[in-house]
């Protein structure tokens, strides 16, 4: 704990931890202060001086964001000196600002706006002519408008500091000071993550979005706080929409577990709601080719031609889903083929198989907030920053904020590894099972573990030594690590567990719903289930998943060799194109749901959007066919009754409702720990056969891992944002032609 | 990237500082001193060597009047403007230079030979007007004085 | 009552109200002869809108939606859209303007808050009162319509009264 010291505050006593910042300790006992520069977990810059306060014996007034709290303090907000001093601080800041709020996409939620009303004066005292400069377009997603930049430089620390891209910075000085990118001048656009943070922090209409341009205003669009449905992050947003159409996600002011931090595909990618290309009515396939038809004929179809299939061979049928669908869709499928179709071939499409993690797990998930809080962290592959940017936000900030200890073994320089890691093992690809191995097995087998993964015996001493050293330890497990190894890593968290040593995982699955839809149900068995197609299975219902983009021709192959393909999606996918019929379903926005993500929280997804009503939420059309077909497996109206019931039968989720998520927004899942005493040589001998895999002919991938690669890559949804299809459609062609990612 | 020569400085440099990037401006000065300008390659290269990002070299360079991007030319005239110069006369020899060399403040005359540029304070007030070319001092001038001046260089 | 007071009461009455009727045959006339004669209105008057234009007949309209915000029976749909060409080439001031811009008469109750709204001075009242139409679906006006509107105004069956001259309150 920290000292307390006591200061006075308008006449107010208050108490605050020495060393805290004036204007947060005033901000938080509700006495406010006007001020742009400053942001929480920034550095102070003190460059508005909105927060100019009067301190006893302090010569001038005083910037309170830069000001440490001290001991008997006497500080004044209100007097008349600090108004006047306000006033003119914002007439200052409107000298060059230009009057354009009808225009400008941030009137009505502008900070500067909401400031001069608060604290202005009526007319301004300049009267020279202001600077006209014209608008940049910093890169495809954010634009720049010079005139009405404040000079707080937020964008600039929260590209620094949160995203650590130091993408944007001062250019010239003074009067004509701009920010922007490298070479703005020069017409150099903006290289960087475009996730758009600095767009969310930007006071004023400097910084803008060119997705939602003109679209709408604040007052004029509904905002709807939903989950984001790209990475097992699940960041919360908000959704805003007018009529029926998607204008833009926006994330200021959020309470949820990622803050105000959104990623490019958070950001960004979910126009593809109100794209052009949804299906808006079922397809069914006739003389070869899919023509539209009624709800009610489709099922009819679906439900007399799986009926048929089914009565010869309860197992014909196949029930396949997909990481993206919601635990109430997830639940609904896997009932209906388990309870309904009573088929033991179902699961999903994915190519992580966590149910040997979950089975084997020994220590508990930490949550984002909780690796924000990490001493030590050990990284077993993975890249977070292209493929869950939330978990590399809340690690970078680990670093930077506690200096937590960063240990990576990974067999690609990824960017937090060149940036961030205290020890970075660059491993042969593969190799993880040998640095588990080493860390596990006694000292004497270090060479050879070494000569395995193609590193010095060494590094793994010191890797082990940290580890061994470390009072409270965080173990990421990256996607790469999976099978055997997984389950050892699973089990590996029992050997370090002590009274003196706090270990927790967290892994980085790649899909919004990978946890929530194993917890379902839906096992990740669906490239098994490829080979019986046409043999054994004469039939497959397909939900929210397109392999044939995905995986390619083989799956083209398999899915060609059935009699019967159902396909629920969004679009007329490359699957859904060799579909006997298309389900058109609801998309993210339009339903009622919830999602578990990568730490295991449930989180709500709300319906923003009415649809046009001739699309279905996907647990609806199972009930739709169960009922067709006349098969009882306790389906439910509803998305909360399904919720219900899940609650009922899934231990990890017994207690949660929508009416707690509502209230507490996220709730996480207890899983099973086994308690059970670990063996060395138990995991060690687990581990013998994925150690013999590793291919020793391979050498180190040294090529660092490229900006963008995870991140701009184009998938099903993706690629139907239009906004990020014009950005990246071409870099991806170019680099299908050359190759080189 | 540089001379043996400059390199050698350049490693000097970064050595005598605790911080890397605390040699960023003397550096830059070594650039443009070699090169002529501070090109984009230069800006690379020292921000690889600061372990910076080329956006907080070019920050520097667009901050500070002593850093260009664009050709220097052969003799940077440098006529002081503040208060003393500008009272004993600067302005006019700034309206001659222009009218002698067919350019303004800030540019440079097509041949490459002359950049003009007007300049705050150079410190020698007592021998006002004052006009700096390259790293030389010229001290009460007169519009003749300064048509001398350009005649005799080399 | 006798029968005689009452013809005399009458007779009283009728020629109390004839008198006035009478009294007020070589006055002016209140009334119009709408639609043979043109009719007098205020000229504050608050009828159809018209779309203003600046002087080089670009439109004023930003689509700044304060106008559909003021809106209180919310009768105005806009939706914005970017041109990015220079002024000359574009027809509207700014590079933002008004891709679409309906109102609808069936719900307008013609209040001008959406003229007081206006940042830009796009919006303004006319003096046109001939709305009706038979279908309820062409009371929704676009913005072609109502950008026709200001020239419409000079051909109007009205004669616009200047309320400060007429009752001599001007200097």
């Amino acid at each position: 704990m920290t000292e307390t010291v006591k200061i006075k505050v308008d006449g107010r006593e208050l108490e605050a931890p020495k060393g805290k910042l004036l204007i947060e300790v005033c901000l938080e006992n509700g006495i406010d202060i006007p001020n742009f520069c400053y942001y929480p977990d920034l550095t102070p810059q003190a460059a508005c001086r909105m927060c100019l306060v009067r301190i006893e014996r302090m010569p001038k007034l005083a910037t309170s964001c830069t000001v440490q709290v001290q001991d008997g303090m006497v500080v004044t907000t209100q007097s008349e000196e600090v108004l006047e001093a306000r006033k003119g601080m914002l007439d200052l800041i409107l000298g060059n600002h230009p009057l354009d709020c009808p225009i400008c996409d941030k009137g009505g939620q502008c900070e500067l706006q909401d400031q001069v009303f608060a604290h202005g004066t009526v007319y301004g005292r300049y009267e020279v002519k202001k600077n006209d400069t014209r608008e940049w377009r910093l890169s495809p997603f954010i634009a720049y408008d010079p005139q009405r930049c404040v000079r707080c430089y937020r964008c600039i620390r929260v590209c620094d500091e949160v995203m650590d891209v130091h993408a944007l910075g001062r250019i010239f000085r003074g009067a004509k000071e701009v920010i922007g990118p490298y070479g703005i001048d020069k017409g150099y656009s903006l290289d960087c993550e475009q996730c758009g943070y600095c767009v969310e922090v930007c006071p004023v209409g400097a910084l803008l979005s060119v997705d939602s341009r003109f679209r709408s205003r604040p007052w004029d669009m509904r905002e709807t706080i939903t989950t984001c449905q790209h990475c097992a992050d699940g960041c919360q947003m908000r959704l805003g929409t007018r009529g029926s159409q998607y204008v833009r996600v926006a994330s200021k002011d959020l309470k949820g577990i990622n803050g105000e931090f959104l990623c490019i595909k958070g950001r960004y990618g979910s126009s593809y709601i109100s794209s052009e290309e949804r299906l808006d009515n079922p397809y069914l396939r006739k003389d070869g080719k899919l023509v539209e038809v009624g709800w009610e004929e489709a099922i009819k179809y679906v439900a007399a031609r799986l009926k048929a299939i089914s009565a010869e061979d309860r197992d014909a049928v196949a029930v396949l889903g997909s990481p993206r669908l919601t635990n109430e869709a997830a639940f609904a499928l896997a009932s209906f083929a388990r309870k309904g179709l009573k088929t033991s071939n179902y699961g999903q499409i994915a190519d992580v198989d966590l149910t040997r993690f979950f089975a084997n797990l020994t220590a508990p998930l930490a949550t984002h907030a909780e690796v924000k809080k990490a001493e030590t962290i050990f990284m077993l592959g993975g890249d977070p920053t292209e493929n869950n940017p939330l978990s590399a936000m809340v690690i970078r900030y680990a670093v930077r904020k506690n200096g937590a200890r960063l240990l990576m073994v990974n067999s690609r320089r990824t960017k937090i590894a060149r940036r961030q890691a205290e020890m970075f093992l660059h491993i042969r690809r593969g190799a993880e099972p040998a640095v588990l191995a080493a860390l596990i097995d006694s000292d004497e087998n270090a060479a050879r573990y070494a000569e395995l993964a193609k590193v010095k015996p060494e590094q793994l001493r010191r890797l082990g030594k940290a580890i061994s050293d470390s009072k409270r330890l965080l173990v990421v497990i990256g996607p790469e690590v999976n099978g055997a190894t997984l389950e050892v890593a699973a089990r590996f968290a029992a050997l370090l567990k002590s009274d003196s040593r706090e270990v927790k995982y967290l892994i980085l699955p790649p899909y919004n719903n990978s946890v929530g839809t194993l917890d379902m149900g839906l096992r990740p068995n669906g490239h098994e289930l490829k080979s019986l197609f046409g043999t054994k299975i004469k039939a497959l219902y397909l939900a929210g998943s397109n392999p044939v983009e995905q995986y390619g021709n083989s799956w083209k192959e398999a899915l060609s060799k059935l009699d019967l393909l159902v396909v629920a999606d969004l679009f007329m996918t490359e699957t859904a194109q060799l579909a006997d019929v298309v389900f058109p379903v609801n998309s993210f926005a339009e339903l009622d749901g919830t999602y578990t993500n990568a730490v295991g929280q449930v989180q709500r997804v709300n319906r923003a959007l009415e649809g046009t009503g001739r699309t279905r939420p996907d647990w609806m059309i199972i009930n739709m066919l169960a009922k067709e077909m006349g098969l009882e497996f306790g389906a439910r109206g509803s998305a909360a009754s399904i919720f219900r019931d899940i609650a009922s039968e899934i231990p990890a989720y017994s207690g949660i409702s929508y009416d707690r998520l509502r209230k507490e927004w996220a709730i996480q899942t207890e899983r099973k720990i086994s308690t059970t005493a670990e063996q060395p040589d138990a995991l060690l001998s687990a581990l013998k056969g994925e150690i013999a895999k590793i291919d020793l002919s391979l050498d180190l991938d040294r090529e660092p891992v490229r900006q963008g690669s995870g991140l701009f890559r184009l998938g099903t949804l993706t690629s139907r944002v239009a906004v990020m299809r014009e950005a990246f459609k071409a870099k991806e062609q170019v680099e299908e032609a050359t190759g080189v990612r | 990237m540089f001379s043996p020569q400059t390199e050698a400085k350049i490693d000097a440099l970064i050595a005598k500082y605790p911080y890397k990037r605390s040699a960023i401006l003397p550096i830059i000065h070594l650039a443009q001193l070699e090169q002529g300008k501070v090109t984009e390659e230069a800006i690379h290269y020292i921000a690889d060597r600061l372990d910076l990002e080329p956006v907080e070299v070019y920050e520097v360079v667009t901050f500070y009047s002593m850093y260009f991007m664009e050709e220097i030319g052969k003799y940077h005239l440098q006529v002081c403007r503040t208060l003393s110069c500008m009272l004993c006369g600067a302005e006019e020899i700034t309206a001659h230079l222009e009218k002698k060399l067919g350019i303004k403040p800030g540019q440079v005359t097509p041949d490459g030979r002359f950049r003009l540029s007007e300049v705050e304070c150079l410190g020698s007030c007592a021998t006002a007007p004052v006009m700096q070319v390259n790293f030389d001092y010229y001290e009460n001038l007169t519009p003749e004085k300064v048509d001398e001046i350009l005649k005799n260089l080399p | 009552m006798s029968i005689i007071s009452d013809v005399v009461e009458t007779v009283k009455a009728i020629t109390t109200g004839l008198k006035i009727t009478f009294s007020y045959i070589p006055r002016q006339k209140l009334t119009n002869c709408y639609p043979d004669e043109p009719v007098e209105v205020f000229s504050a008057y608050r009828g159809e809108h018209y779309l203003n234009v600046d002087e080089n007949g670009k439109e004023r309209c930003v689509a700044c939606f304060l106008c559909s915000a003021a809106c209180p029976a919310d009768a105005i749909y806009i939706e914005a859209a970017e041109d990015l060409r220079p002024y000359e080439e574009r027809s509207s001031v700014e590079e933002r303007y008004a891709k679409v811009y309906n109102i609808d008469y069936g719900k307008c109750i013609l209040c001008g808050f959406c003229v007081e709204a206006c940042p830009k001075d796009a919006i303004r009242h006319g003096h046109n009162f001939e709305m009706a139409v038979t279908n309820f679906s062409d009371l929704i006006k676009d913005k072609e319509y109502l950008l026709k509107n200001r020239e419409r105004e000079s051909r109007l069956p009205v004669v616009i009264i200047d309320e400060v001259k007429r009752r001599g309150l001007s200097k």
